[in-house]
């Protein structure tokens, strides 16, 4: 004991001798080091604010207090499905077979493939994935909605195999699957809602299929846009819809080979509230004159005998990928018009993936057939990296034109320390606390073999000269 | 395998490059603490060039790089190691050459 106190004075003594000093003042200069960490910390987190320093240390250090998020289960919303596929041919094609658990609580279904949405307002608990190619592995997730909520079923994969008979070219196909939130897989009737801007929800066989949308009736648009990779695509209109009926066209063109595309199409209403009066009795009366329509997917009208011009935005940079802080190169044209030139104004629209508009900006331009108007649109070092498009709208002799492309964007990195190895500032920022450990411990390491140098260096006796040098026969 | 080979074969050897500059700083500072004179002053060169390199490998790092500004300031760290290098062998030539006394007959001679 009396050892063990010695011992202990020993240690915290002040005096700058024995072999506990360096050790004494390594523990005190780390000692001062943690202090500034953590001041430096505090004060970082403070000055970012919104909750980071709570965010940080949630992560860090699990919950909280006064942060608890309690999960309850409440009877309603959907059970889990439970999802299977099977790899299957038919008539020589192969296909991935889906199935999965259902009851009555699920009113249908949404299936991802991959990450990306496949298709939406599958009522059947069965589905074939025909757009496959032999070999392939896809990863897929069934997803159950009633009025109380969804739920998500387990990714289970497949594999295509091989059908024995080569198989026939695959006819393309375009289904519209689901109208505002009216699912169309089993309806019959007339399509009417009070919501001006519904979305149209479909799908085709063709992956990045090129979308070509016409609506007539009340409002006129020609749309273009595209399908995912999984040929799923969707549609809401920019503008709202005029009370009244329209008619809406979706034809998916394979973007490898122009001549392959399919239409489909469907007779919808755009009614006023219930209270509407006159209104009502007006648009009973139309829709009684109306021929009969397809409003099942998959049948087509005619397509109109009209010749709209076409728009269209690609975008230039490479890979399809943007960076914050830097440029997005965008290429406009309109084609078939008989004008010499169109004058227009161009709206730019830079949409996010929660479909808000980003960035906004006008451009008053004239189209010459087939010749593209370049715009180049800075992205602010702001944004947020993730899945964004780029829509382009314009109106011709009161119809109303749209096209859009999709780019990825991200971040410049901060480092970049060779080998495909780089850190971006968000990667920095989810990790500042180990940061600054890693570079304050990289720090301490170095004072350590600087301080033991000097140490060691108070020990000579003498100063060395190049005189020395001589008197030693270092120089000849 | 290759590709293994690429992304972590250059990743180590930035990161040697790294941590042996900074092994030679503290040693070149050993060095600077034991000596004087001439020797003292061109271990100090040796030392001022050695940090140079350090930073401009450590500009390396960074993606900002790219940008003019950073371009101009990588190339001027370099022009700086290069011209503290040679000054430290320039200064360690220099007394060599007293020390062996090439520099006292050579200005007993009446050259300079």
């Amino acid at each position: 004991m009396k050892k063990t106190v010695k011992m202990a004075k020993h240690f915290f003594s002040p005096q700058k001798v024995g072999r506990f000093f360096l050790f004494r003042r390594i523990v005190k200069y780390l000692g001062i080091a943690t202090g500034v960490l953590v001041v430096l910390y505090v004060t970082v987190g403070i000055s970012l604010g919104n909750g980071f320093l709570k965010n940080d240390l949630q992560k860090k250090y699990g919950r909280v207090a006064g942060a608890t998020t309690l999960i309850m289960q409440i009877l309603g919303p959907p059970n889990k499905p439970i999802l299977s596929v099977f790899p299957l041919c038919q008539n020589n094609s192969p296909y991935l077979a889906l199935s999965w658990t259902s009851d009555d609580q699920m009113d249908y279904f949404d299936i991802e493939r991959d990450g990306s949405p496949l298709v939406s307002g599958i009522v059947e608990n069965i589905y074939h994935d025909e757009a496959v190619l032999t070999s392939e592995t896809h990863s897929y997730k069934v997803t159950a909605f009633n009025s109380l909520g969804q739920t998500a079923s387990d990714e289970a994969s497949g594999t295509v195999l091989g059908c024995e008979l080569p198989p026939k070219p695959i006819d393309p196909t375009c289904v519209i699957t689901r109208f505002h939130k009216t699912n169309l897989f089993d309806f019959s009737g007339e399509l009417s809602t009070k919501e001006r801007q519904p979305t149209f929800y479909g799908t085709t066989n063709m992956p990045h299929a090129k979308i070509e949308i016409i609506v007539l009736g009340k409002t006129d648009m020609i749309v273009e846009t595209q399908a995912n990779e999984n040929g799923y695509w969707e549609w809401r209109p920019e503008i709202r819809f005029n009370y009244g009926d329209h008619t809406f066209w979706v034809t998916a063109v394979d973007p490898e080979n122009g001549l392959r595309n399919k239409t489909a199409s469907l007779k919808f209403g755009i009614s006023r509230d219930e209270a509407g009066g006159e209104n009502k009795k007006e648009e009973k009366k139309k829709k009684e004159n109306l021929p009969s329509g397809a409003t099942v997917p998959g049948a087509s009208l005619p397509v109109p005998g009209i010749s709209w011009p076409n728009l269209s935005v690609e975008v230039k940079n490479w890979g399809n990928i943007a960076y914050t802080g830097k440029t997005l190169s965008l290429e406009t044209k309109m084609k078939n018009f008989d004008e010499k030139f169109i004058k227009a104004k161009l709206t730019y629209l830079l949409i996010d993936e929660d479909g808000k508009i980003a960035l906004e900006t006008y451009d008053d331009v004239s189209f010459f057939e087939g010749i593209p108007i370049k715009k180049t649109l800075s992205i602010p070092s702001a944004f947020k990296a993730g899945k964004y498009k780029i829509l382009v709208e314009t109106t011709y002799k009161g119809a109303f034109l749209s096209a859009d492309n999709s780019f990825l964007l991200e971040e410049i990195p901060l480092f970049n320390l060779g080998g495909g190895v780089v850190i971006t500032v968000g990667q920095v920022m989810d990790n500042l606390l180990w940061v600054i450990l890693w570079l304050l411990l990289l720090l301490i390491i170095f004072l350590i073999l600087l301080g033991n140098e000097y140490r060691t260096s108070r020990y000579a006796i003498i100063q060395v000269t190049e005189e020395m040098f001589r008197d030693k026969k270092f120089i000849s | 395998m290759m590709i293994f080979e690429t992304i972590n074969f250059s990743l180590i050897i930035n990161s040697l490059v790294i941590a042996v500059s900074i092994l030679s700083i503290v040693f070149s500072f050993g060095v600077v603490w034991r000596t004087e004179k001439e020797l003292d002053i061109s271990y100090k060169f040796f030392l001022g060039a050695i940090i140079v390199f350090t930073l401009e490998e450590f500009l390396n790092f960074f993606s900002l790089a790219e940008k003019p500004v950073f371009v101009i300031v990588g190339l001027f760290l370099k022009l700086f190691f290069s011209v503290l290098f040679l000054a430290g062998i320039f200064t360690a030539r220099d007394l060599i050459r007293k020390m062996d006394g090439e520099k006292q007959s050579f200005e007993n001679q009446g050259d300079v």
